[in-house]
């Protein structure tokens, strides 16, 4: 049985999206950065889709993961459900098990950096310290700046739209905190129809939004959906510096991503 | 923060409030010092904020209705009598649908009427074409006896408000629908009608500017020192006429380029104002005039409006790395990180 295109949208904002982040937890969890330092090794992660398989295959080489759609022939270790919903649904934080060819020995590692991702919807009271507050707040940043460009490049409508009426502007998010200010800071830049995600300040030109948040907490609890976006505003968590419509328009399409991703 | 001299209310409060409504809350404190201030509008006094006046001062306030030319007409009479009348409307109606009234029954007679013209430019954009005021200096401009100020934000309209209230002269003051953010952090600030304030310093280029584009003129030099190591002087021309020669002719010896920008028709506004001065001295200099192209603007919002006709600070940054002779980013790597 085919999944539906809101399914096979999900699934591919997931690899697109949600998994490239893997390289902040290989970068700033120390735990996963010490078990990836020396790793190297090839995972095919999909789902059968009718005669289809959807899936994408990550290249680990030495601490740093490469996303590549597709399927990728002899990969060490592959893992493929039976649908795209089951896959989805354990992407989500749900239960569902796949299929699991090859290299077995390298299952727990590469599970352990699948399971990294959940930080991004862990509740903000679970969170054990400041570091690993300011990782969910990262990871969660890179990846809806992610999903949002991704939205657009595959084709959903009314992303489409949204992007082809805007001259050459950046909607950057920047988080307040004691360290490097481009340390948590990423920005969504889109250009005539065109998209593009970064990481760090984008320096060539002004934001056309700029959306701060004035504490990791501040960014936690807006993210973490304690409370709404105009709510947040409200209470100080963020502020958004520039055009207030185009700020509510990209909050809906990060509320309407986020509430795809998890 | 510093008490706003002589008002009620501190600049602290700036950030939270309209510039519509600094003008009308220290309308309203000036008025407590001096009863020969009266205000007056037609029938905008919620949306100038001329109403914080007309609350402490209900027999100090006149309300003419939706007559704009009999309100100019009535504050003549009114500075003839020995008052300063504060007249509020849209800059649109203050400088067209009433230019003759402004020119004959107040300019003529030089007397202290003191026009306060919200929702100019094309800060109304989403009003539409009626709404949007493009020509207000170039009309102003040319009344004899009248000053043109064009504030940066609210802090700085304050500032406008109290330094004209005992000029002798009519005098037009220039704010927007009042959305803008704020340009300056505290009102701790030398102000001086006819005397520009130089923002930042820099010897590349200098812009000179006006109102909305103040604020986005200094986040461009900004952008445009971190990224292309320009050093740009931003000149706050609050005063439009007169004009501040020297600040123009300072920029002309120490940068040799001069970008103006300005939310008004480029025929007849601050880059006319600044041209003629630069040609009246006789010496060489790099220049352009950035503002709205001899068009009717097309409707939106002010913000979308800003980014379309370049009068934001990208489209400065641009305009400026046009005149320098720069190539526009190749950035064209639209992978995602």
């Amino acid at each position: 049985m085919s999944a539906s295109p809101q399914e096979i949208m999900t699934a591919k904002l997931f690899f697109n999206a949600a998994f490239p982040t893997m390289q902040v937890l290989l970068d700033d969890d120390p735990k996963l950065h010490e078990k990836f330092q020396h790793f190297r090794g090839t995972v095919q992660f999909g789902a059968k889709n009718g005669g289809d398989l959807l899936c994408c295959h990550l290249i680990f080489h030495d601490g740093t993961v490469k996303v590549v759609q597709g399927p990728l022939e002899n990969a060490d270790l592959s893992l493929t459900f039976s649908e795209v919903k089951k896959m989805n649904t354990l992407l989500k934080g749900g239960l569902a098990l796949p299929s699991i060819k090859g290299k077995l020995s390298m299952l727990p590692p590469v599970l352990s950096v699948l399971l990294g991702l959940k930080i991004m919807t862990k509740a903000n009271d679970k969170l054990k310290n400041d570091a690993e507050k300011a990782l969910k707040v990262k990871s969660s940043l890179y990846m809806i700046t992610r999903a949002l460009s991704q939205y657009n490049k595959l084709g959903a409508p009314d992303m489409q739209a949204f992007c082809r009426r805007q001259p050459d502007r950046i909607y950057q998010f920047r988080v307040e905190h004691e360290g490097d200010p481009a340390y948590i800071a990423c920005y969504f830049r889109v250009k005539a129809g065109q998209s593009k995600s970064g990481h760090g300040i984008y320096t060539r030109r002004s934001p056309f939004v700029l959306f701060r948040f004035l504490s990791i907490d501040g960014a936690l609890k807006v993210l973490g959906k304690e409370c709404e976006f105009v709510e947040g505003v409200e209470k100080g968590y963020v502020e958004t510096v520039g055009s207030p419509e185009y700020a509510c328009y990209l909050n809906d399409y990060m509320a309407l991503l986020q509430g795809m991703l998890t | 923060m510093s008490v706003v001299t002589g008002t009620n209310w501190n600049a602290y409060d700036a950030s939270t409030m309209t510039a519509r409504e600094i003008y009308g809350r220290t309308l309203a404190a000036l008025a407590e010092q001096d009863d020969r201030i009266v205000g007056i509008t037609a029938d905008l006094e919620k949306t100038t904020a001329i109403k914080y006046f007309a609350d402490m001062f209900p027999d100090r306030f006149y309300n003419v209705g939706i007559a704009e030319q009999n309100m100019f007409g009535i504050a003549a009479g009114l500075a003839k009598a020995g008052l300063i009348p504060f007249a509020s409307t849209m800059a649109v109606f203050a400088s067209l649908r009433a230019a003759e009234q402004v020119r004959t029954d107040i300019a003529y007679q030089n007397l202290p009427v003191k026009i306060i013209a919200t929702h100019a430019g094309i800060s109304f954009g989403h009003a539409g074409t009626t709404h949007h005021c493009t020509e207000d200096f170039a009309v102003m401009r040319a009344i004899p006896n009248m000053t043109v100020i064009c504030p940066a934000d609210g802090i700085e309209t304050s500032k406008a408000v109290q330094a004209c209230v005992n000029t002798p002269d009519p005098v037009y003051i220039r704010i927007g629908r009042g959305f803008e953010p704020p340009c300056y952090e505290s009102d701790d600030y030398e102000y001086e009608i006819g005397r520009a304030i130089t923002m930042r310093e820099g010897t590349d280029l200098t812009i000179i500017c006006c109102g909305i584009a103040v604020l986005q003129a200094i986040n461009a030099a900004k952008t445009l020192e971190e990224s292309d190591g320009l050093s740009v002087r931003v000149v706050n021309m609050h005063t439009i006429k007169p004009i501040d020669r020297e600040a123009v002719l300072r920029a002309v010896n120490d940068t040799r380029r001069i970008l103006t920008i300005e939310e008004h028709n480029v025929l007849g506004g601050l880059g006319d104002a600044v041209a003629s001065v630069i040609a009246e001295s006789g010496k060489g200099c790099m220049f352009k005039k950035h503002g709205l192209e001899d068009v009717f603007v097309t409707i939106g919002y002010a913000e979308d409006l800003y980014a379309h006709y370049q009068l934001d600070a990208n489209g400065i940054v641009d305009k400026v790395r046009e005149m320098m002779g720069m190539e526009y980013e190749e950035d064209e790597n639209w992978d995602d990180d």
